[in-house]
This record gives C-alpha cells, structure tokens and sequence, in this order.
C-alpha cells in the first residue's frame, strides 16, 4: 500500500499543535491522534516530532504542562495552552489564511484575468 | 524574577533546575508513555501486540534522537543560566577580592591616622592639666575686658564749659546735652560761636542764643511762616562720635 499522505508545510507543526489544544489540555499522543483524524489522515506527521515541539513551546510560555494520569490509567505529561499561546495561535492562524488565500488566488486566476 | 524575565523574553520560566537524570527520566517517560498508548490503540484495532508496537514505533519514528532534541531544549536555558551564574561567582570573587586589598589600605591608613590621634589625645590631656593648674593671680591688663570702654565712641567738650572733657556718645547725644554734662557754659563763654569739628573733617558753626528746643513741629511753624528755615532759631544739633565742641570765649 502506498502512502499517499503528505508531510506537514514547515513552520505549521506549531500552529497545528496549538489549535488542537484550544478545547482543552491533552497529552502528546492525543494531540498526534487528534491531528491525524481531523485531518482526515492526510497529514503525516512523525508523531516523535511533536515532543521537541512542545518542549520547545512549553519554554516560550505558549504551553504549560502537568503529569496527570490518562484515559488508560497511564501516567502521561498533559499540554494546555496558556494565553500567550491562545495569542500566538491567532496571530498565526490569521498570516496562515492570508498567505494562503494570496496563493489561491495565483493558482486559480479570475475569469477575467484569465482572458 | 520569573515574571522580570519573561518581560524581557529571557526566560519564559525558570529553567528546569533537577539534575540531568531526572530530567532525562522524565522526557524517556513521556516519549514512552505515547508508544505505549499508539500501541494499545492499535491492539484495540485489532493488530497482533508485536504489530501493535512494531507500528507505534515507526509512526514516532527515532525515539533516542527525538529524546536528545527534547533534552537539548530543556538544558539550553540551563546552560546559560549556569554560565551567567559561574560569571556573576567570578566578578563576585574579584570584588571581594578587590575590597578586602582596599580594606587593608585602608585598615593601614586608619592605623596611621589613630596613632596620630593617639599623640594629639596625649598633648591634649597634658594641656588640659596645665590648664587646671590653679593660676597665679596677675595684674589685670587692657586685655582684661576693659576694650570694650577704651573704644566706646565719645565727644570732647573744650573751651568755656564749666568742667571740660569727654562725653560718652550715645545715638541721640545733642549739643546741648553735652554741654550740659560738661557742667553748662562758663561765665564768659560765647555762646554764639560754638564749633563742632567732626572727626571726618567739616565744622559747623553754632549760635547757642538762639537755640530752640522742642519738637520738630514747632520748628515747621516758623519754618511755614517765613517761608524758609527761620534764621532766627536753630534745632539743637545732634553729634557724631568724635566731635569736637569748642566753646570760644565771649568778645563782649
């Protein structure tokens, strides 16, 4: 079987990681679960790829961490958002949606613009 | 202090201060806590256990190099808190180290400075004893608090006065009452010539006859009805210190 999905834009894993957190804390596993069934497993991400990601976001103060225990009676290190990541979140959302609206708007010219 | 350093994005917290082993357990612990549990979710989907974890590992992929970036970012801070402190241990040192040298200079000239305080204590207490050494009884001299009276500032009646000499000035001291104090004219004074030579230079020239003591009110009367100072009375002049009044013998 051929592995259609794709690899994450660089610069994205950040964002992605922050918007999953938006409903409330979870531990790395569930962010990667999460990312893979909302993107209807189109993005690959290497889901060891996460962690050195939140650690680095944990030291910006975008996110806090706790061990908690999980679903699985497991212990598990749990991510929440801070305010300054719920800010950083919609700083990059809103540059995400105008890059790649200007893209879109290359790909697909306008009727007009195409005469 | 965390707070300080976030404002200016130092740090975002404290840097993890643990030893590095319980940092790293804790980072092994997290990355196997999320193969453990793609695992067990893929054993719940149906995999053998050997394929459930076979799977978990390649989806995350290299766990000891993901284990080494997760630790590099947890000690980086570190690191250079670690240097920032074994500087500011340097610069302690040195500055102790500079005022301890300061302080012996200055323990040096603090002894110095005793030793020549001790002398001076020395002269002073031999001093002192002079001092309260009953002392011989002295004849008194100017020096002896008479100055004040040598240098009181007088005026000097001469000529045809009863009893010549010095009058003690004082603010407000006039003619007439120096002559008064000088016992009055003489029989054959001539009142209408008194001189008084000021000490400045300058002398004024004087008719006692028609001397008019009273009020300076009484003096603008016959002023206003002449017109001018009338010539025929005179205020009672006041003097200066070292005036000299001289009261010349009558022609008549």
């Amino acid at each position: 079987m051929k592995d259609e999905r794709i690899d994450l834009v660089p610069g994205t894993l950040d964002m992605l990681v922050l918007r999953a957190l938006v409903p409330g804390a979870l531990h790395g596993y569930a962010i990667a679960r999460r990312l893979q069934q909302q993107s209807a497993d189109v993005l690959r991400v290497e889901e060891g790829s996460l962690y050195p990601a939140l650690h680095r976001m944990e030291r910006r103060g975008s996110v806090r961490s706790k061990w908690g225990v999980s679903e699985a009676n497991r212990r598990a290190k749990y991510y929440a958002l801070t305010a300054k990541g719920r800010r950083q979140l919609r700083e990059r959302v809103a540059t995400w949606r105008r890059m790649t609206t200007a893209i879109e708007a290359v790909l697909e010219p306008t009727p007009e613009c195409r005469a | 202090m965390t707070g300080l350093l976030e404002r200016f994005g130092l740090f975002v917290r404290a840097p993890d201060m643990r030893p590095r082993a319980a940092i790293e357990a804790d980072i092994r612990e997290e990355l196997a806590a999320h193969v453990a549990l793609r695992a067990q979710d893929n054993e719940a989907a149906g995999m053998s256990p050997e394929e459930a974890l076979r799977d978990a590992e390649l989806r995350f992929g290299d766990t000891r190099r993901v284990a080494a970036a997760c630790r590099e970012i947890q000690m980086k801070e570190r690191i250079v808190l670690q240097r920032i402190n074994v500087i500011l241990i340097v610069v302690l040192i040195a500055g102790t180290a500079a005022n301890l040298w300061a302080g012996a200079g200055a323990r040096a000239d603090l002894n110095r400075d005793l030793a020549g305080l001790r002398v001076d204590v020395a002269a002073l207490a031999g001093e002192v004893r002079a001092t309260r050494a009953p002392a011989p009884p002295r004849p008194l001299t100017a020096n002896d608090g008479f100055l004040l009276l040598e240098e009181t500032r007088r005026v000097y009646v001469l000529g045809q006065v009863s009893a010549p000499g010095a009058v003690v000035w004082r603010k407000g001291l006039t003619l007439s009452m120096a002559l008064a104090e000088c016992g009055g004219l003489a029989k054959h004074a001539g009142a209408e010539r008194i001189s008084v030579v000021h000490e400045g230079g300058g002398i004024d020239v004087h008719d006692l006859r028609i001397l008019q003591i009273g009020t300076q009110g009484l003096a603008d009367r016959y002023a206003d009805r002449a017109g001018k100072a009338d010539p025929t009375t005179m205020e009672d002049p006041l003097l200066r210190p070292g005036d000299r009044i001289i009261v010349p013998e009558s022609f008549l």
